[in-house]
């Protein structure tokens, strides 16, 4: 059957595959971050950023810029870009926080609009780099190769773990920021390391996948798994597993109807919050034993 | 900031001087005043007269614009009037107590820092074990207090610091957690502050009384069984 070949050790997008499941069962992890933070908009805007980093240095390279231009691979380029922008940027939005208390929306929409006109300008006259972040847009998945699969499979589960290790501290510190001052946690220390390990995960994302995917990896299970989760510790597990459930969904449909890879696992991750929003509604209108009966603890 | 030698034995914080706010705009001017350690002091006055910028000092959370504030306290457990978390957080409230003891460890013990029974007890403590496994988001506003009181708790505070502890609270909870605070003071020897809008409700607790208006704090004990 044409669907199980995907299975198959020579499968051809063998690196496709694992690296979609791969993203689904670690990013959720970095993306509860965001979306307990109430950061998702710096969710949007940060991949973006990403981009813009991306642009700015195959426009190095374009122009013959020394690094820019010592930098020989289009991956290379790409994640050296990518991480250039997003960890200073994630650092520097860190600290305005600390001070400032919160980021205005306003901010946020601005350095979106910014990063991605900067994207655009910069690929204006640059062939290579215009075609490499068209598929970045459109979701670069099926294009891994082994080099980038390595990266991938050598951070994001390093990502996650260290999010799982420190979920107590790093929660804490999102949600509970004056709390976690007067208790004499050192603030800027901590929302530094969390700059550095979401600016990591999303900066490598970016390069490897492009922002649509990222950022459908960071938010869509997040979101998804909060209306089905009864504590911090189910809602790891069921965001990663809807994770994976994402992207195996999101292959599936993208190999058996010739569908574009990146679209098709997000909208795998969309459709899925929408059923189980669904599911959720119809069941508020049935009776509260039933509705009690079928709720999931782990 | 903080400089323990130039305390007295019996104080656990003292203020000399001190001019309190936000750096545009200073809004204690003349802020002397010490607590004894142990002690429980109600803190009073108007709305906008500087009780919360007074808590948030005292705290860490805004810096002094001017004076001394010394210190002997060495861990301090804080209850905010709100939280302001996403509503979609799904953390129980088990787990909010338990990010509160993984507070009182150093960094690398809070893998495994804030134990399910220890925290089990902090809510115990709080009357609020019979709602550990539910999710804070769905607990009523009394509810929540007292797991926030069982979080502050749980980073085993010497100096407890509180925002208008039963503000938008029932009657029953207040009593609770009145009666819980004064427990609290008697067996620990912690030293509790909290911002109350009626001061009487602390009667028979309350050791202080401390008044903020004009720009100023004035402390006094706690005199013929009602506030001064």
């Amino acid at each position: 059957m044409k669907i199980l070949e995907i299975f198959s050790p020579n499968f051809l997008f063998a690196n496709a595959l694992c690296a979609s499941l791969l993203m689904g069962l670690c990013v959720p992890l970095i993306g509860r971050h965001l979306v307990f933070g109430r950061s998702i908009l710096l969710g949007l805007a940060l991949p973006q950023i990403s981009l813009a980093g991306v642009a700015f240095v195959f426009w190095g390279a374009a122009m013959g810029w020394g690094w820019c231009h010592g930098l020989q691979t289009e991956f290379s380029r790409a994640l050296a870009g990518s991480l250039l922008f997003a960890l200073p940027t994630l650092a520097a939005l860190a600290l305005t926080i600390l001070q400032r208390g919160e980021l205005t929306e306003s901010w946020l929409a601005m350095a979106f609009l910014a990063a991605m006109s900067f994207t655009q300008l910069l690929l204006s006259h640059n062939g290579v780099g215009e075609t490499y972040i068209e598929d970045l847009f459109h979701g670069r998945l099926l294009l891994i190769d082994d080099a980038a699969f390595r990266v991938f499979a050598a951070i994001l589960p390093s990502a996650a773990l260290a999010a799982l290790a420190f979920r107590k501290r790093f929660l804490l510190v999102l949600t509970g920021r004056d709390f976690a001052a007067v208790c004499g946690i050192h603030l800027p220390a901590w929302h530094l390391a969390l700059a550095l390990l979401n600016g990591l995960v999303i900066g490598l994302c970016v390069a490897i996948v492009g922002p649509l995917v990222t950022f459908g990896y960071l938010v869509l299970p997040v979101v998804g798994a909060a209306r089905l989760a009864t504590s911090v510790r189910t809602h790891a597990v069921w965001s990663s597993g809807f994770g994976v459930l994402m992207g195996l969904a999101g292959f599936l449909a993208s190999y058996h109807w010739d569908l574009p890879l990146g679209a098709a696992v997000v909208a795998a991750g969309c459709a899925g919050v929408g059923i189980i929003q669904t599911v959720r509604y119809g069941l508020g209108f049935l009776q509260p034993s039933i509705k009690n009966s079928l709720s999931i603890k782990l | 900031m903080n400089a323990p030698s130039t305390l007295s034995a019996d104080n656990i914080l003292e203020f000399q001087q001190a001019r309190l706010g936000y750096p545009q705009r200073a809004i204690l001017e003349r802020v002397d005043f010490s607590i004894p350690r142990s002690s429980f002091t109600v803190l009073s006055g108007e709305n906008g007269s500087g009780k919360t910028t007074l808590l948030k000092t005292i705290g860490g959370l805004l810096p002094l614009l001017a004076g001394t504030m010394a210190s002997k306290s060495t861990r301090r457990g804080y209850v905010p009037q709100f939280d302001n978390m996403d509503a979609s957080f799904p953390v129980t409230a088990m787990e909010m107590v338990g990010m509160g003891a993984a507070a009182a460890f150093p960094w690398w013990r809070t893998i495994f820092g804030g134990r399910r029974q220890t925290c089990r007890e902090y809510l115990r403590q709080c009357q609020a074990d019979r709602f550990a496994g539910q999710m804070f988001s769905q607990l009523s506003g009394g509810q929540r207090q007292r797991v926030l009181l069982a979080r502050a708790l749980a980073a085993q505070p010497d100096f407890l610091l509180l925002d208008e502890p039963t503000a938008g609270v029932d009657l029953e909870t207040q009593k609770i957690l009145i009666r819980l605070l004064g427990h609290l003071r008697r067996d620990s020897g912690m030293t509790v502050i909290a911002i109350v809008h009626h001061p009487e409700i602390f009667e028979g607790i309350a050791t202080h009384h401390a008044r903020v208006a004009d720009g100023a704090v004035c402390m006094e004990p706690w005199q013929n069984g009602r506030a001064s």
